[in-house]
């Protein structure tokens, strides 16, 4: 039960921010997933918990000591890398006893131990072959595996799943699923890039860009109410449709004016000065629906269909660019037909200069619960 | 393109690699033969002729003999060190040696007959049984002969042994002794974060550069200083040991880093969150994965102190190693081929036998080395 909180951190290499004024409350058994482009500091995140790279400035807590300057074999923190990093020539059952060993524990303590997590995993046959021997799934399992031997009190899991195959990142990504369930009280702090990982571990995500938080919340909360365009893409996927379009009537509903000319009335409030503003109606592919005629807000033709089986995913060329769709059932017949697209407007999303102007009143609102 | 010309060229290059490798293993494959021969064929023929058969002529005079019972006399030609040997044609006058095939009869010219077998039986039938000697000429091939008397020789008195010895108790330590040395050094360098990291990396790199000849002197005149001072032996083991130690250093630790460099950091990071000491991540993790590169070094080393003379000349005065005995030995037996051959050989035989056991690792490590 280990409450993290980040106070203002910050990590420069040289010159260069990998983690910028990083402030966040991790509240004890929560798995936070953090995503994020590519080299937008994630891995550097999870060291800093670590213990692997030196804080350059804020304050890391664990519970209630402060964290910056204590070794990283104290923190009582195990990490899971994305190269699994077993050791290459010990057997999996010295790779999973090191650290008891190293704590001098007994040794029929560590047997017992060793044997009991192996039964958990999965893991007993191959209890005596070297990592170099096993598959890729088997590897994934011991590195969580010596992880849990240590009975840490935050796990850091570093892309643990994105060297697996499709298949075995399915039942991997349930097996952690399980796991979590089995020690509720174990703090996890989880980086990927896969969506469907984030989404159905995560207690709540952290969307990272260049060494910042862009977004904290439930999977949900960032899926409905994304706070910026950057956020609404990132989730999701196919990512969401950005249509230009000008602010026509503002109030307790806000009309918009797309380039087709077609109106859009979205139940958003808008100020009386926002009205002429150019803005972007956000529509996720997901929730565009073949509709007849005047309801539609995008319509065009169909360059392209992807049949995904459950669904077809339709590109269409409309005025304000290509937009992709998601509509149910194999639809192929529809390419090179036109097509008219509606949305419920209760879905519909509106952003200026990239932020949500459902957000952007209560924008500090939502800052404050870091 | 490059991969059209770099066929073509491939079997040309082969040529010239096993030109290349047969010039230079044809000395030692000379000096190899050489040592197995014995000293007086040495001196009468190269050694490429010991590996095919010879041709040699001979001559021997069948005694009158006082005690002989009757007309007939029967023996051998050869001696029995020749038994290997097959006569091809005999004669009985100087001026036909080789008149008769082997197995003919022939008619002696004082009456009687004389036969001569293959294997150099013959018999000899004279009406007179006290006659003088009758001379028989032969030719006859030999077998290649070759021997281990120059080993035994070198081995039993020419103090081979005790050199060997010295030489052993010279590389060993001073084989260890770096590398124990460059171990702890090449981890630092490689996987501890502390000021001056990469100046020292780079030190130790130009260190590689200091000519041996150049530094050899100031560091002997600084051994002995400071020997005298401490009252200490000057011309002993120890100071043979340090001065390789010193000279192997930079290259031990440049390659150990190197190695050791090549260990996914991952792996050491997990070990420390593990709670592993440095000390415990190097033996317990570096080590074994660097197993090739240290390999490499030791026998890189081994070979070096083995060979080495002019160190041992300057540090050891009194006792002798093996390739300082070798040179003495040339002065006082330098016509004697065999014996320096067969004491070469025996100076050769360790590095060979050390090179073979750890082939594998030494070019896996010294491509490490060069690539990093
Ligand atoms: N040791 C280092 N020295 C200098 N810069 C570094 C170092 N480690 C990381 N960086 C830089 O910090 C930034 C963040 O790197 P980080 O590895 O945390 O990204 P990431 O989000 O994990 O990316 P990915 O998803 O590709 O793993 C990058 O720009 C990277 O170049
Ligand atoms: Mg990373």
């Amino acid at each position: 039960m280990t409450e993290i909180l980040f106070h203002h951190v910050s990590k420069l290499f040289g010159t260069s921010r990998a983690v910028t004024d990083f402030c966040l409350r991790i509240t004890p058994g929560e798995l936070i997933v953090v995503v994020g482009p590519s080299g937008c500091g994630k891995s550097t995140l999870l060291r800093l918990v670590a213990g692997l790279e030196e804080i350059t400035s804020g304050t890391l807590m664990m519970g209630s000591v402060r964290m910056n300057d204590v070794p990283a074999a104290q923190r009582g923190v195990a990490m899971v890398f994305q190269n699994y990093a077993l050791y290459p020539h010990m057997t999996v059952r010295d790779n999973l006893a090191f650290a008891l060993t190293i704590a001098r524990r007994p040794k029929p303590e560590i047997r017992a131990a060793v044997e009991r997590i192996a039964q958990t995993l999965d893991l007993t046959a191959c209890l005596d072959r070297l990592p170099g021997a096993l598959s890729g799934g088997q590897r994934q399992r011991v590195a969580i595996g010596r992880a849990m031997l240590r009975n840490p009190r935050v796990y850091l899991f570093d892309e643990p799943l994105s060297n697996l195959d499709p298949a075995l990142r399915v039942t991997t990504r349930t097996e952690i699923a399980r796991l979590k369930e089995r020690m509720p009280d174990a703090t996890m702090i989880y980086v990927t890039h896969d969506q469907v990982e984030a989404m159905t571990l995560a207690d709540r995500i952290v969307v990272m860009e260049q060494g910042a938080i862009r977004q904290v919340g439930t999977p949900l909360d960032l899926y409905a109410r994304p706070r910026t365009e950057f956020v609404a893409r990132f989730i999701g996927s196919p990512a969401m449709n950005l249509l230009p379009g000008t602010v026509v009537r503002t109030g307790p509903a806000t009309t918009v004016a797309l380039a087709q000319g077609a109106g859009v009335t979205v139940p958003i409030p808008t100020q009386p000065q926002d009205l002429g503003r150019a803005v972007r109606l956000g529509v996720r592919p997901e929730d565009l629906t073949p509709a007849g005629g005047c309801a539609s807000i995008v319509s065009g033709r169909v360059l392209r269909t992807e049949p995904l089986g459950d669904v077809t995913l339709l590109q269409v060329a409309g005025p304000e660019g290509t937009v992709m769709a998601r509509v149910p059932g194999t639809r192929t017949d529809l390419r090179h037909t036109d097509i008219a697209l509606a949305a419920d407007a209760s879905r519909l999303h509106l952003f200026q200069d990239g932020l949500s102007l459902l957000c952007r009143d209560k924008g500090a609102g939502l800052s404050a619960d870091h | 393109m490059a991969g059209i010309t770099g066929r073509r060229s491939r079997p040309i290059l082969h040529l010239l690699l096993a030109a290349m490798v047969l010039l230079w293993t044809l000395p030692t494959l000379g000096l190899f033969v050489t040592s197995f021969r014995a000293g007086d064929a040495v001196r009468v023929s190269g050694w490429w002729t010991a590996l095919a058969p010879a041709t040699q002529s001979g001559m021997v005079r069948i005694a009158g003999d006082d005690t002989a019972s009757g007309a007939v006399r029967s023996g051998s030609v050869l001696r029995p060190d020749q038994s290997g040997a097959r006569i091809t044609a005999f004669g009985v006058s100087s001026r036909d040696p080789d008149a008769f095939a082997a197995g003919q009869t022939a008619e002696l010219p004082l009456g009687g007959q004389l036969t001569l077998h293959a294997d150099g039986r013959y018999r000899l039938v004279t009406p007179d049984p006290a006659a003088s000697g009758q001379r028989v000429f032969f030719a006859a091939t030999m077998p290649p002969a070759f021997t281990f008397q120059n080993y035994f020789h070198v081995l039993s008195s020419e103090g081979l042994v005790g050199s060997l010895v010295n030489s052993a108790l010279v590389a060993v330590p001073s084989t260890l002794l770096p590398l124990t040395l460059a171990t702890f050094a090449a981890y630092a360098l490689a996987w501890m974060r502390f000021p001056g990291r990469a100046l020292l990396a780079v030190a130790t790199v130009a260190l590689m550069a200091v000519p041996l000849q150049m530094a050899l002197i100031p560091v002997l005149r600084f051994y002995n200083f400071a020997g005298q001072a401490l009252g200490l032996d000057t011309k002993s083991f120890l100071g043979i040991w340090l001065a390789h130690t010193g000279f192997g250093l930079p290259l031990a630790i440049h390659l150990l880093r190197a190695g050791m460099s090549a260990v996914p950091r991952e792996i050491i990071e997990a070990a420390r969150l593990d709670g592993a000491s440095e000390l415990r991540i190097l033996i317990g993790i570096v080590l074994p994965l660097s197993l090739p590169v240290l390999a490499a070094f030791a026998v890189f080393q081994f070979l070096w102190t083995w060979n080495d003379i002019m160190v041992a000349l300057v540090f050891l005065a009194p006792q002798e190693v093996l390739t300082a005995r070798l040179v003495n030995l040339m002065g006082s037996r330098g016509g004697e081929w065999e014996v320096l051959a067969a004491s070469t050989f025996v100076s050769l035989a360790v590095p060979l036998v050390v090179f073979f056991l750890f082939q594998r690792h030494v070019v896996r490590g010294a491509v490490a080395g060069i690539s990093t």
